[in-house]
């Protein structure tokens, strides 16, 4: 690390002779007809919540067709799912567990391939949201270790992001990664004999953390008081331990080998979990709100019941509602907002409960998100980076680990630390925030140490020749800042672009100062301002927090 | 099959991307002063995930280990395999520590760790029939992950409170005596924590691998230019609440981070070797801010470090036998460096979890419980002993509340005034530190919470 900082030093101070070489023109002139710079400003805005990131040429077309048409296409667009890239990576590399790097990090290169390449960014997007609500993590062994695992969990995840909801809680709690996670693959009915009792681990979650939280909530997401002012507990360990013996039964589906069995301890990670009815508790279960499941139903019917209890308790609509406002646009949405998020999910119009789309039009258009805010994960601002800086391989492919960035940031996809996520969605920092009332979950994650590891990633990205996370032996990714540096000579233009790309044109006059005053010096070198300009741009409070 | 961790991996590719001048050998060398004067830290493991701690501390004696075998069924360690410890508790209890905790036993048996029985979030005294009954407040969201973890940071369970012990003893520490250190006196080595949350005094984050980290090209060495434009970027006030704590956040890190890295790299290089897993790691960090107290100012210190994955509902006797070792080989490592450091007694390291877990099992790990075990290690803990009443193994005995999930004997709250008493905090400032306290405890008293800081 030392090292770098010296060459990096080296490269702000001495900054001819560190460029990355393509010289710079002047500026283009604007088209004669382009978009407005309010046009061009509201759609900047638009993708910035439903992509990973975008550069002026999509920006620049999206103002010209309007934000609704482009969100209609949106909708409308497959899933570009990431199985088969892992299968892809497989049939070249082989299945070699001591190879390095590991055949575990290809789901990181499917990843990140389709995330900085995939046209259906917001799919890819909302699915990004879904794994920080339904968490899961590579953090376990036998995650990590099988590539398919993490990658078919996506690929179901973009599957259902644009369906139902129930159909995703479904498809959640029968997923083998889940059940390995969750511990609730492999879960037999309580054995008197052997004073065993069913694992309480997926009950518990699957209430607490993907569907209704710990209190019961109004329709506005506010919790419901008793007599006395307290909350009322949404269920108690008793209602745990009914939900567990439904979740008795699942193991692995066949895999190539056609072979499936109960106590399979060779996961087979790509295709749903399989119920065994010889293993699931045969007697009769309560749910909540009065449902009883009779004593005799098949495993799966018994699933179906206590899926369809959850998803029609009146508390999922606000709370799922609230976490995704707080994944793809403000961390403090208003009661007014989340009710009308929760009443998109309630049905209507013509639209089942639990409609996706209807949700996320929900969460995306509310006329609050326009004066949303909250800080922008870190990790989402490293990926936008290389998205927004066109970062290109000789071949397509994007063999990024990510370990890095995830040392410095504490933070990657499909890694959390638990299956409480890198935050809670109920933090609310010290000091101004705190004392204000306010959440920002992503303040959990800013310390003294990641606050500075996520800016010297900027630089070593920036200023380095390729990104720092490429394994040896795969091919190589760049950044590709030419229309950039297209610009460098004029530093208003310069800069504008890169307000326009990074903060949907809200830079405030006084960071654009500071940059234009730090540039200036540097002459005859368009690589040089370019990467001094973005490397402030990209530190700074202005971009930091969105809104 | 497994031969290749995550772990193992990460650690790889970690090294060889970056964290190789981590490891350089620090050149600037100072001759440590005599750990001169009042010091005091406390060190808090946080073994995240909820410790099945009843095979961590097991019954040994042949009746005792005979109910433990009855209800632990398939996740009993067996007894031929427990390494026994040299206590013999009321009514000729005899406990064993888990096979892979050699190096736990032997700070046990040297006097320089104890243990704390079936200790756990309580919101007032609490028996099975208040609970079965309702008569009682509860602490919320009992059983839970999300509550439990942080209601052993804040002893503060039947609220949701922001502020943590750590952080309420440093408030008070520091209104009593300002620190005259740059640093906060709160150091974490795993991230933003509740425990080292006060009102006033926040933790300084600090990477277990790296330490402190700089920012690249700013100040003395870097460019000038870059330099001058950052601090106007955050010296301006900005008209949002986010903004501004998020340019706060980054001049403190940049600053604070300049004084700290100056003193961490003339630490003195210590004898003693750390393992080169997590845990050793980040406790070597730990020895190493302790080492530069003096250079620092501390007088007083609280250290974090979470130790996490220990949520078996799955794998239970695996999963332990792969993690004890390293949990034991880092307090070990840790013990010793503080009695080469001179402070041995002035550091009192302890452990925390979310909860206990089930005595009975699922077919595969244990779920999630109440009260648990937990340590206590350092040269002021009158060691080699179990304090608080360990549970008789029992089906539905008179603190089972369903499975084998035990009612506290012993409240979080009496664990930390002990601590916080032997810190220096005055009896007088308790309610501070500890709001619920008296439900457990008298003040003034005169008498000690628990009894291992005696």
């Amino acid at each position: 690390m030392r090292l770098r900082d010296l060459v990096i030093a080296s490269c702000l101070i001495t900054v001819a002779s560190c460029g990355g070489g393509s010289g710079g023109g002047g500026s283009a002139p604007p088209p004669p007809s382009g978009p407005t710079g309010a046009q061009l400003q509201a759609a900047a805005r638009l993708l910035d919540t439903t992509t990973f990131g975008a550069d002026y040429a999509t920006i620049d077309a999206v103002a010209r067709d309007g934000n609704a048409a482009w969100l209609d296409r949106q909708f409308a667009l497959p899933p570009s799912t990431h199985l088969p890239i892992v299968v892809r990576y497989l049939n070249q590399y082989g299945f070699d567990i001591n190879a390095n790097p590991p055949p575990g990090t290809f789901r990181r290169f499917a990843w990140w391939e389709q995330t900085l390449t995939a046209p259906d960014q917001l799919r890819q997007r909302v699915a990004y949201a879904l794994t920080q609500i339904f968490v899961v993590s590579d953090n376990v062994d036998a995650i990590f270790i099988d590539p398919t695992a993490l990658s078919s969990y996506y690929d179901m995840l973009l599957a259902n992001a644009f369906g139902n909801f129930r159909d995703l809680l479904r498809a959640v709690t029968l997923h083998p990664v889940m059940g390995v996670y969750l511990s609730h693959v492999n879960n037999a009915k309580a054995n008197p004999a052997l004073n065993t009792f069913p694992d309480e681990n997926y009950a518990r979650e699957v209430m607490q953390l993907f569907t209704i939280g710990l209190f019961e909530l109004n329709s506005d997401g506010t919790q419901k008081k008793d007599g006395s002012g307290n909350p009322i507990p949404t269920y108690d360990n008793a209602d745990i331990q009914e939900f567990a013996k439904i979740f008795t039964g699942l193991s692995y589906g066949p895999g190539q080998s056609g072979v499936a069995f109960f106590g399979n301890t060779n996961p087979v990670m790509y295709v749903p979990m399989q119920m065994f009815d010889a293993f699931h508790d045969p007697g009769p279960k309560h749910l909540l709100n009065g449902v009883d499941v009779p004593a005799g139903q098949t495993g799966m019917q018994d699933i179906d019941a206590a899926v369809d209890d959850l998803f029609n308790h009146p508390n999922t609509g606000p709370f799922i509602g609230r976490l995704l406002i707080q994944r793809l646009v403000t961390s403090n949405p208003s009661p007014a907002y989340i009710a009308r998020v929760a009443a998109a999910f309630a049905g209507g119009n013509g639209r089942p409960r639990g409609d996706m789309p209807a949700v996320l039009r929900a969460v995306l258009l509310d006329p609050e998100a326009a004066t949303a805010i909250h800080l922008r994960e870190p990790f989402l601002r490293y990926v936008a980076l290389n998205r927004i800086l066109h970062a290109t391989s000789d071949d397509g492919t994007y063999p990024g680990l990510g370990y890095i960035a995830q040392f410095l940031l504490q933070q990657h996809v499909l890694s959390a630390p638990s299956v409480f996520n890198f935050y809670s969605p109920n933090f609310s920092p010290p000091g101004e925030l705190g004392a204000g009332g306010k959440v920002s979950p992503e303040m959990q994650i800013t310390t003294d140490s990641t606050i500075v590891g996520l800016s010297d990633l900027v630089a070593f990205t920036l200023y380095g020749t390729q990104s720092i996370d490429t394994p040896s032996g795969f091919t190589t990714i760049r950044l590709d800042l030419s229309d950039l540096e297209a610009l460098a000579d004029d530093a208003d233009a310069l800069i504008d672009r890169i307000d326009l790309e990074f903060t949907s044109g809200r830079m405030d006059a006084a960071t654009k100062s500071a940059i234009r005053g730090a540039i200036a010096p540097i002459t005859n070198d368009a690589a040089g301002r370019t990467k001094l300009a973005l490397y402030l741009a990209l530190i700074s409070p202005a971009y930091a927090v969105d809104g | 099959m497994q031969t290749y961790s995550r772990r193992r991996f990460l650690r790889h590719s970690v090294a060889v991307g970056i964290g190789a001048a981590a490891q350089m050998n620090v050149l600037g060398r100072v001759a440590h002063a005599a750990g001169g004067g009042d010091y005091k830290a406390l060190v808090c493991i946080l073994l995240g995930g909820g410790a099945d701690s009843f095979n961590m501390l097991v019954p040994y004696d042949a009746s005792r280990y005979a109910d433990y075998v009855a209800f632990r069924a398939d996740l009993a360690l067996a007894h031929a395999d427990l390494l026994a410890l040299s206590y013999t508790g009321a009514q000729g209890q005899t406990f064993a520590v888990h096979p892979g905790w050699g190096p736990v036993r032997t700070l046990f048996e040297q006097g320089d760790l104890a243990f704390v029985a079936n200790v756990g979030t309580l919101a007032e005294p609490t028996d099975k029939t208040a609970y079965t009954n309702g008569t009682v407040r509860l602490p919320l969201g009992l059983f839970s992950h999300a509550d439990q973890i942080s209601q052993w940071q804040t002893s503060v369970p039947d609220r949701r409170i922001a502020t943590g012990v750590g952080g309420r003893i440093a408030d008070v520490v520091t209104a009593a005596t300002p620190s005259a250190s740059p640093i906060s006196m709160n150091i974490s080595v795993s991230g933003t924590n509740v425990f080292q949350t006060g009102q006033t005094v926040t933790d300084y984050a600090l990477d277990p691998t790296d330490g402190v980290r700089l920012l690249a090209g700013y100040g003395p060495g870097g460019s000038a230019a870059f330099t001058q434009a950052v601090d106007a970027m955050l010296a301006q006030s900005y008209g949002d609440p986010f903004r501004r704590t998020y340019a706060a956040k980054l001049r403190t890190a940049i600053d604070s981070g300049a004084t700290f890295k100056a003193t961490l790299d003339a630490a003195p290089t210590l004898a003693t070797t750390f393992s080169a897993a997590p845990i050793s790691t980040a406790l070597a960090q730990i020895a190493k801010v302790i080492s530069v107290r003096d250079a620092l100012s501390a007088t007083r210190q609280t250290f974090f470090v979470s130790f996490g994955g220990w949520d078996h509902h799955d794998n239970v006797l695996t999963l332990q036998a792969q993690m004890l070792p390293a949990l034991a080989a880092g307090l070990s490592e840790f013990q010793q460096a503080m009695v080469e450091l001179g402070v041995a007694d002035a550091v009192t390291t302890f452990t925390i979890s979310d909860f206990g877990r089930t005595l009975t099992s699922n077919g595969k790990g244990s779920d999630h419980g109440w009260g648990g075990h937990q340590l206590v290690m350092g040269g002021a803990v009158a060691g080699k002993a179990v304090y608080g009443a360990y549970p008789v193994l029992i089906p539905d005995n008179a603190l089972d509340v369903g499975r084998g999930r035990y009612i506290p004997t012993t409240s979080v709250d009496a664990f930390y005034a002990e601590l916080a008493l032997w810190f220096g905090v005055a009896p007088s400032e308790l309610d501070v530190v500890l709001p619920n306290v008296r439900r457990f405890y008298t003040p003034e008293s005169g008498a000690p919470p628990v009894g291992f800081m005696a």
